[in-house]
């Protein structure tokens, strides 16, 4: 019997006397090996937004921890997701993000399947000039579609299959935030932003988390949001995050403020909130716009994160929409030294995953806890089998 | 037929698919084998297929006749 690559019990005891999870779920590509299947292949995981793909035939070709993908936006307006492979050869479809006029083409033996996945023509497959054979059944060889679920325009994925439904892993963050199952509006180019960070995911989502960082990290947001405003999100098992009890609306030169979303209650007139849909889709909410940023592991050590702002209507103010951009981009940007500082950290061998503060570093550990036990579950089942 | 050899070499070259599509229906057309004839007709209809265009219709239509498409 294999022994577990890492001993994660430390991590799955309580906030007094955790360690955070060790060095090598950081920079052991092993390790990584096995979060893919742990964490995103069998769970539900965050890949694009809709808004990636605006019209129908938009296709983006996306190489989500490994896997080629291909999000596309079908002639009917429906957005899906399937493997980026022909059922021939196995090659790779779509090498850019472009326009599909009418059917997919695979480059090499031009295989052509439509937006809907459906294997529409195999030019010569019976011999030359002739598009049919008894052993080639188009209905069984349509583009394996990925199970994927958009909520408020972001697109998650399940690869395996197997995870619980959408709303049912959810049910309590999207309860939580039922005030925000609203129509979004993406603010288009100038509301989308992306950074390269030198680091292991997991370590955007925990800088996430909490915020015992920012009177220091965010010096700008807190003079005017303190410490002491916010509050700790803390669903263990399920998610995690911060609140502020001081959101200020932005105001353009003349004043002016975004539109509200609809029929909020008080609560969000000076409120605002930051949650992590584990593992990879951290989100916020405020009164006037949300954002979603996509954290998507690149390797071990490299990350990106897609940055997006939403909006309660299609028409606002440019340059207002500009303003929010900008500060908010400033605001992640300051978090990029931290994120890739702990990364370099994770390099030292002493380091036992660190030790918590029980009463600021709550959501980070929930998170950890989160990792170590889909981990856990997923090492378990994997002896099971053997 | 050099010479629509030549323009097809050339709409393969530039990626046109309207293009391509006008040439191989007109090899198809000019063709008096009927192997040859579907095999630049597949052509024809592939290009129209991933262009999204009008002309798909009509030359599915002539090698379902044909016995060559479903």
């Amino acid at each position: 019997m294999t022994q577990p690559i890492t001993d994660l019990s430390s991590v799955r005891t309580t906030i007094d006397k955790a360690n955070g999870i060790p060095n090598a779920h950081y920079i052991d590509p092993q390790v990584y090996e096995e979060e893919y299947h742990a964490l995103f292949s069998t769970r539900w995981a965050g890949l694009a937004v809709a808004a990636d793909v605006p019209e129908p035939g938009d296709a983006v070709p996306i190489d989500f921890l490994g896997v080629p993908l291909l999000l596309l936006r079908d002639k009917d307006g429906d957005v899906r997701v399937f493997q980026n492979i022909c059922r021939h050869r196995g090659m790779i479809l779509v090498e850019e993000p472009r326009k599909i006029e009418g059917a997919i083409r695979c480059p090499y033996h031009s295989w052509c399947y439509s937006t809907k996945g459906k294997l529409v023509s195999t030019p010569h497959v019976g011999g030359p000039g002739q598009n049919t054979h008894a052993s080639i059944k188009r209905d069984d060889l349509g583009l394996n579609e990925v199970r994927s679920h958009i909520w408020n325009d972001i697109v998650f994925v399940n690869l395996s299959g197997t995870a619980e439904p959408f709303d049912v892993v959810y049910a309590d963050l999207l309860k939580r935030w039922s005030e925000f199952d609203v129509p979004v509006f993406h603010g288009g180019n100038d509301s989308k932003f992306q950074f390269d960070l030198k680091t292991n995911w997991k370590l955007a989502i925990e800088n996430y988390c909490e915020s015992y960082h920012l009177p220091w990290v965010h010096p700008g947001l807190n003079s005017y949001s303190r410490l002491e405003d916010h509050y700790h999100i803390e669903e263990p098992g399920k998610f995690s995050g911060q609140g502020t009890y001081v959101y200020r609306q932005l105001e353009d030169d003349d004043g002016s403020v975004f539109p509200d979303f609809p029929n909020l209650s008080e609560k969000w007139d000076e409120g605002g909130e930051y949650i992590t849909f584990f593992p990879n889709v951290m989100v916020g909410v405020q009164r006037d716009h949300m954002f979603v940023i996509v954290v998507e592991p690149q390797s071990v050590e490299r990350t990106t994160e897609a940055v997006h702002l939403y909006y309660a209507s299609p028409e606002t103010s440019q340059s207002l929409r500009a303003k929010n951009a900008s500060q908010w981009k400033e605001v992640f940007a300051e978090d990029v030294f931290v994120v890739e500082g702990m990364q370099r950290g994770r390099h030292a061998p002493s380091f036992d995953g660190g030790r918590f503060s029980p009463a600021m570093d709550g959501p980070t550990h929930i998170f950890h806890d989160w990792v170590a036990t889909q981990i856990e579950t997923y090492r378990n089942q994997a002896k099971a089998a053997e | 037929m050099n010479d629509l050899n030549e323009r097809m070499l050339a709409a393969h070259a530039a990626s046109d698919l309207d293009v391509l599509i006008e040439l191989y229906t007109e090899a198809a057309d000019a063709s008096n084998d009927a192997d040859a004839s579907c095999f630049y007709l597949v052509h024809a209809y592939v290009f129209a297929l991933e262009a999204g265009a009008s002309q798909a219709p009509a030359l599915h239509a002539r090698l379902v006749d044909l016995g060559r498409e479903e």
